[in-house]
């Protein structure tokens, strides 16, 4: 085996098992190429002494179960992270696209729909209050009755006009709830489990 | 030897050398293997674990004409723990020497 070899399936044993520090273990082992190396040794005969890559690992793992969890946590938490973001810029033109333009109408229609319903609410209000007050100073039973039957016509529109638009309103919030959930999931990658 | 005896004692060997004066991890190496016969490759995580059990401490030395030499050097409580560990082992030893010597 050459130094080279030795070395690189010390590094990938050591990442397999999860040890810390392996930079600073690889430069352990050039040292110790350097100088044997510098002793006359041929790289074949050094490898042949220092043991197998595999084993050693095996020995640098038993000694740093300590460190072993930490730094498994820090792993997959950057995994995840990074996962996260790829996600992001996956999900965010889709996401862009499908709420833009739906996501304006939906405004649109929620805005409007509530300045009806208070239109309607304030029209029937003035209505009711002008009718009252008119009616009062002619004497006048018809006009007062007319004013007042249609102001309350407008309250019943305005009530009819509230449910609606509470409903529907319900409806969509859940909606979008939703679909910001649905993204989330997606961009943390929490699928459901079958 | 047995593989799982050297184990145990090649750390107290490590640890009684470095106890002694300063090494380098090729120069250890070296000293142990004329007369031990092991994997000189192990030495390192045993070198590795004390260093992180603040038993040893590390420094670089620049040799002229050679590659750079990482030192170890024992801290107080490396000593400390290296004199409990003697104690233990000769005390084990003369354990074994009444048994086998016994035999004789």
């Amino acid at each position: 085996m050459t130094k080279i070899e030795f070395l690189k399936q010390l590094k990938v044993a050591l990442e397999q098992r999860g040890v810390n520090n392996s930079t600073d273990i690889l430069m352990d082992y050039e040292e110790h190429f350097a100088h044997a190396l510098q002793n006359g040794k041929s790289e074949d005969e050094i490898c042949t002494r220092l043991g197998s890559p595999q084993s050693l690992a095996m020995a640098f793992e038993t000694k740093s179960m300590l460190a072993k969890p930490q730094q498994n946590n820090l792993k997959l938490e950057w995994s995840l992270v990074i996962k996260a973001l790829g996600r992001l810029v996956v999900i965010a033109p889709f996401t862009l696209l499908v709420v833009l333009l739906p996501g304006i109408l939906l405004l649109t229609y929620l805005i409007t729909g509530w300045a009806l319903v208070g239109g309607t609410f304030v029209g029937s209000l003035i209505a009711f209050v002008v009718g009252l007050v008119s009616g009062l100073f002619t004497f006048s039973f018809w006009i007062l009755l007319s004013i007042v039957s249609s102001a309350l016509a407008g309250f019943g529109i305005t009530v009819a006009a509230f449910i609606f638009m509470y409903v529907t309103t319900k409806v969509l919030v859940q909606f979008v709830v939703d679909f910001i959930k649905w993204n989330l999931n997606f961009i943390l990658d929490k699928r459901k489990e079958a | 030897m047995n593989p799982q005896f050297k184990k145990g004692i090649l750390e107290l060997c490590v640890l009684t050398m470095i106890a002694k004066r300063d090494y380098y991890g090729y120069e250890l190496v070296e000293e142990i293997s004329k007369i031990l016969e092991i994997s000189e490759g192990t030495l390192y995580p045993i070198l590795r674990r004390l260093t992180d059990e603040s038993l040893f401490e590390t420094y670089l030395q620049e040799s002229s004409g050679g590659p750079p030499r990482k030192y170890y050097r024992i801290t107080k409580k490396g000593l400390e723990f290296q004199k409990q560990q003697l104690k233990e082992w000769s005390e084990f030893n003369k354990q074994i020497e009444q048994l086998i010597g016994r035999g004789k």
